[in-house]
């Protein structure tokens, strides 16, 4: 049996294909931005003096360094962990075990900057207040 | 009722006409989940995108820039135009060195920078 398709069914396939075609080409996907800062000492003058902050050094392997440093100055080697997972897993151990005050991530110049993102996404689950420095193929901070 | 099909087709080939549509840049920006939402201002923004080849294309027009030189131009002209902030669209698998060559330039010329990131909730539910 044969279906009539009348002009209106007609119409009404051209706009679903044109619509579809709108939305398939469409770049839908939510964005936001990591701001980055000129000044990046700003947080550690609002740590309290019982507070310890974290360095975390992200280099080109995908591996995060981690220093612990007290009020005082101490400096204090915890080892590194690999991958955003582990990451977001020992900040939150940390987090209850020392109370952190605030992390200083600091990115190699030979990393990804997937790994930088992964590190700043780390601190913002658990809410630790985060500072974040890219250097440069020298080292240097920028 | 044909005639209203070909006036609607018309129509949308005269909206494609007058689109500006040229090449995509394809980045693959970096992922996050907890970052949290910044409303965008697109008043005063400027674009500089990073494709995985790591060309510097800036703006909308895609102008592609070899060299620092001419980045620093580019982003001179921007500035005397009213631009204050660039918007970094990196390719998420290049070396975090160029975030620091762009954030050093930026800081030179007195603007801020922001890199744009990929918000993706899904992974967290």
């Amino acid at each position: 049996m044969k279906l009539e398709r009348g002009p209106i069914t007609r119409l009404i396939d051209v706009t679903l294909i044109i619509l579809i075609g709108f939305l398939a080409i469409a770049d839908l996907g939510e964005r936001t931005s990591l701001e980055l800062p000129r000044e990046v000492n700003a947080m550690l003058d609002t740590l309290q003096l019982d507070q310890r902050r974290l360095t975390l050094h992200g280099s080109a392997d995908g591996a995060y360094h981690m220093e612990l440093v007290s009020a005082s100055g101490l400096r204090r080697p915890l080892g590194m962990v690999q991958g955003a997972d582990t990451l977001q897993a020992v900040l939150g151990r940390l987090k209850e075990e020392h109370g952190l005050g605030g992390v200083d991530i600091e990115i190699e110049g030979t990393a990804i900057v997937q790994y930088a993102v992964d590190a700043v996404d780390a601190c913002d689950l658990h809410e630790i207040p985060r500072e974040i420095r890219f250097l440069d193929e020298s080292g240097a901070a920028q | 009722m044909l005639r209203l099909i070909d006036i609607v087709l018309i129509l949308l080939f005269g909206f494609i006409s007058i689109s500006h549509i040229d090449r995509s840049i394809a980045v693959e920006l970096p992922q996050a989940s907890y970052l949290p939402e910044l409303p965008p201002d697109f008043e005063n923004w400027a674009v500089v995108a990073v494709d995985e080849s790591g060309a510097w294309i800036c703006g909308f027009d895609k102008l592609v820039m070899q060299d620092p030189a001419g980045l620093e131009n580019w982003l001179l002209g921007e500035k005397e135009a009213g631009v204050t902030h660039v918007r970094l669209r990196m390719e998420k698998t290049r070396p975090s060195a160029e975030v620091a060559q762009l954030k050093s330039l930026c800081e030179q010329l007195d603007l801020a920078l922001a890199l744009e990131v990929l918000v993706n909730r899904e992974s967290v539910e």
